[in-house]
This record gives structure tokens, sequence and C-alpha cells, in this order.
């Protein structure tokens, strides 16, 4: 199959070109994981030394559009794992429907989580550096704590959806324009392990925003 | 209905099964130090996302292979 495959010069076949990017982006997530890894140990670390504050922050926060969020992530990567599986059979119909239909439920998320949970928070005064913040008293420091990682933690989960969901609008121009078939894929799987690297992200934030702190 | 796409089926619900068990173990009278545990769950959805839907890198590569 290679022999139909164009691949750069650089590389001996088209396997090893597939390889590379493979290679490539387990790489750039490593770098990512150094990235947000720190992120979330500070976070936990924080709330050992500010535990009523941070439980305070953590029942502020919407779970009711925290879970649905999560329900949506898993989903889209379900979606989009269906659409390998499609890729793999040569079926591009369905393989541009499967990435349409998670670009769509990451932009569902992104409505929720930017559109209408982060002007609430903002409306309730749980902005960290909001004068008349909501929490106060001996909590507040650690609140506010508690939403400088919520803020700061989302919005780059964001950033992440947003390129996701660039990479899907560029992989279904490339489908539809005949790109890949049963045998090239290999953007469809380099996508598809990032698209899923974003849903872990949030798998891991979901619980440190709305769950640890709910204590009954 | 392919193999790989059953998989894929199972793979979201155990997913959710797990999202499930999550949610309401936050209900539980867990003392504030001891809550973190409740992110147990939230580690075996990640492992379940790296090795489930694309069967990991194994399951990439051997994407790769069929396309030599």
């Amino acid at each position: 199959m290679s022999s139909t495959v164009a691949h750069g010069f650089q590389y001996e076949s088209a396997s090893y070109q597939a390889q590379t990017a493979l290679a490539g982006m387990w790489l750039f997530l490593a770098s990512e994981v150094m990235f947000f890894g720190p992120i979330i140990l500070t976070w936990i670390f924080s709330r050992h030394w500010n535990l009523a504050g941070f439980d305070a922050g953590g029942r502020e926060a919407d779970l009711s559009i925290g879970t649905l969020n999560t329900f949506i992530l898993v989903t889209s990567s379900c979606v989009y794992a269906l659409g390998v599986q499609f890729m793999r059979q040569g079926n591009i119909r369905w393989m541009i429907l499967c990435c349409g239909a998670t670009l769509v439920l990451g932009l569902i998320f992104l409505a929720l989580k930017f559109g209408v949970e982060w002007p609430a928070d903002i409306a309730h005064h749980l902005f960290p550096t909001a004068a008349n913040f909501k929490i106060t008293g001996s909590m507040e420091g650690g609140a506010r704590l508690f939403f400088i990682f919520y803020f700061f933690a989302t919005a780059l989960h964001g950033v992440h959806m947003v390129v996701g969901i660039g990479l899907l609008l560029w992989l279904i121009r490339r489908a539809r324009g005949g790109d890949f078939s049963s045998g090239y894929h290999t953007p469809v799987i380099v996508v598809g392990i990032y698209w899923s690297f974003v849903d872990v992200v949030w798998l891991t934030l979901y619980p440190l925003i709305y769950l640890i702190g709910r204590a009954p | 209905m392919t193999a790989g796409m059953i998989r894929v089926l199972l793979v979201w619900g155990l997913l959710i099964l797990l999202g499930a068990i999550e949610f309401l173990a936050s209900y539980l009278p867990i003392d504030r130090a001891w809550r973190p545990l409740i992110m147990v769950p939230a580690v075996m959805m990640v492992l379940v996302v790296a090795i489930g839907f694309d069967g990991g890198p194994k399951g990439s590569r051997s994407s790769f292979a069929r396309s030599r």
C-alpha cells in the first residue's frame, strides 16, 4: 500500500512517516503532561493547606454543567473513535460524519463552559480578583485561590479544545478532498490521540473542580 | 458492526459507569483530607481512554502496519 501513498523525501516509506507522526504526537503530549501535571499537583497541594476555602469554592461551582460537559466530552471521544473504525473500513462518509459530530459536541462543551458557566460565575462575584468576592471571612483566601486555579485551568483546557476543533475542521476538509483511505489515514489517528488527551485533562479537572469540595 | 466498534461502545459504557461511581462517591461522608480519593475513578477513566479507544500506542502501530 505504501507505494500508492506519497511520503516526504526524508522518509524511507509512508509507514516510517506515519510512525514519525505518531511518535511526534506522543512526544508533544508528554510535554503537555509536564505542563498540566504541575498545575494539577499544585492544585492538590494548595487544597491540602486551604481545605475549608477550597471546599467553599468547590460548592459554588456548577455541578450540573460540569457533569453534563464530562458526559459530552467522553461521548465526543467515543464518536471520534467510531470514526477511526469507519476510516479503517474505508468508509469516508461516516468518518466525516463522526468528525462533524465530535466537532459539534466540542462546540457545545465550549458554549456551556464559556457562554453559560463562566458568565454565571463572574455574575456571582466568584472571579478571584473581584472586589466584592462572594465568599468572605476565614475561607476567602482559599476560595480565591481555588477560583484562580479554576479559571486558569479551564481557560487552558478551552484553548486546547479550540485547537482540537481547528484540527477537526482541517481533517474534514482533507477527507472531503479525498486525501484519506483505509490504507492512509495517519492524521485521523494522530488527531484522535490529541482529542483523547483533551478528554483526559478534563477527566482530571472535573473531580478537582466539582466533586472533591462537595462534602455532604 | 465490527469488533472494533463494539469495543469502542463498551469503552464508552465503562467510562460512563466509572463517571457515575465517581459522582456518587462525592456524596459519601469522607473526611475532607481524604476526599482526593474520589479521583481514583478519574484515574481509571484516564487509563481506559488511553488504552481503550484505539488500543493505545500498540493499536495505532498496528494500524500503520496495515498501511505498509
